[in-house]
């Protein structure tokens, strides 16, 4: 035996669960995008090696690029550019010879798109054998 | 246990019609999904006065055509850039040899030199070559934005 009440209650909760739930009435899927940022690097570099970055821009704009310091100090190579199948996968565009400093070295306009930021070595004996501590940091849009 | 249907039948009848509303849209809504455009590296290499190099890209559906010229480096400093201004264009694919229909000289950078715009669906090319200025070989990198 089942008393109406106990039923009455019944529909009452399953009425409950009926509701839509129309955040998921549609389904998109978007492209993800990356938004402004800034990416550091802090990486050894070994002798005759690279060490690079690779970074989002979500829109057009300006890219900076900061060697902050190296230890020891020496004069290493900074570029930025894209990925791809030079040393170190980044095909590069505007690369400088500098030390570490505070103020950006490479200031860059960009389109939005994935691009790569990264050092390298300058020739043999440039660094000691046992590498150079490189600290990076890329600011973009 | 008699006495009860009555009491038993309006409640039944709520609970049917309760379902039946329960129902909610079992259209399946179409999941849509966004893509973005299609990117490309055409990477190469230049190796004497004069020289160029193409590559063919399909457009799928009607939209703007982007061409980068990222990178212009030399093969015995690798990893350093060269800012050594280079021909670069966009065509479609005749015989063996990219029919140009727009270009322009430019040095390596990170916003696109040439653009087609709105180019219908088809086979295009783009086109890299030396304008007199090359003294090495350089190797060079091309981003090709498309739909």
């Amino acid at each position: 035996m089942i008393r109406p009440g106990f039923l009455a209650f019944a529909i009452i909760l399953l009425c409950a669960g009926c509701s839509n739930d129309t955040s998921t009435s549609a389904s998109t899927t978007t492209t993800p995008t990356a938004g402004p940022g800034t990416e550091t690097m802090n990486v050894v570099m070994a002798p005759g090696g690279t060490a690079v970055r690779t970074f989002t821009a979500s829109a057009a704009g300006t890219v900076t690029v900061t060697l902050n310091a190296t230890n020891p100090t020496t004069v290493i190579g900074l570029g930025i550019g894209v990925p791809g199948s030079a040393a170190g996968g980044c095909d590069m565009t505007t690369t400088v010879n500098t030390s570490g400093g505070s103020a950006p070295q490479i200031a860059a306009s960009v389109g939005a798109g994935n691009f790569c930021a990264g050092t390298f070595t300058l020739g043999a004996g440039t660094i000691p054998s046992t590498g150079v501590i490189v600290l990076m940091t890329v600011v973009h849009p | 246990m008699t006495a009860m249907r009555p009491l038993l039948r309006p409640i039944a009848i709520v609970f049917a019609l309760a379902m039946a509303a329960c129902g909610g849209d079992s259209t399946p809504t179409p999941a849509s999904t966004t893509t973005g455009p299609t990117t490309e590296l055409f990477e190469g290499q230049l190796t004497s006065r004069g020289a160029s190099q193409f590559f063919s890209f399909t457009v799928s559906t009607a939209g703007d055509v982007n061409l980068t010229l990222a990178s212009v480096t030399t093969a015995a400093t690798p990893g350093t850039s060269l800012n050594l201004p280079l021909g670069l264009g966009l065509g479609m694919p005749v015989g063996t040899d990219c029919n140009l229909t727009q270009q322009t000289t430019t040095g390596p950078g990170l916003v696109p030199q040439v653009t087609g715009s709105n180019v219908s669906a088809a086979t295009y090319c783009v086109k890299v070559f030396d304008v007199g200025n090359l003294t090495v070989p350089v190797n060079f990198a091309v981003r090709i934005t498309h739909t």
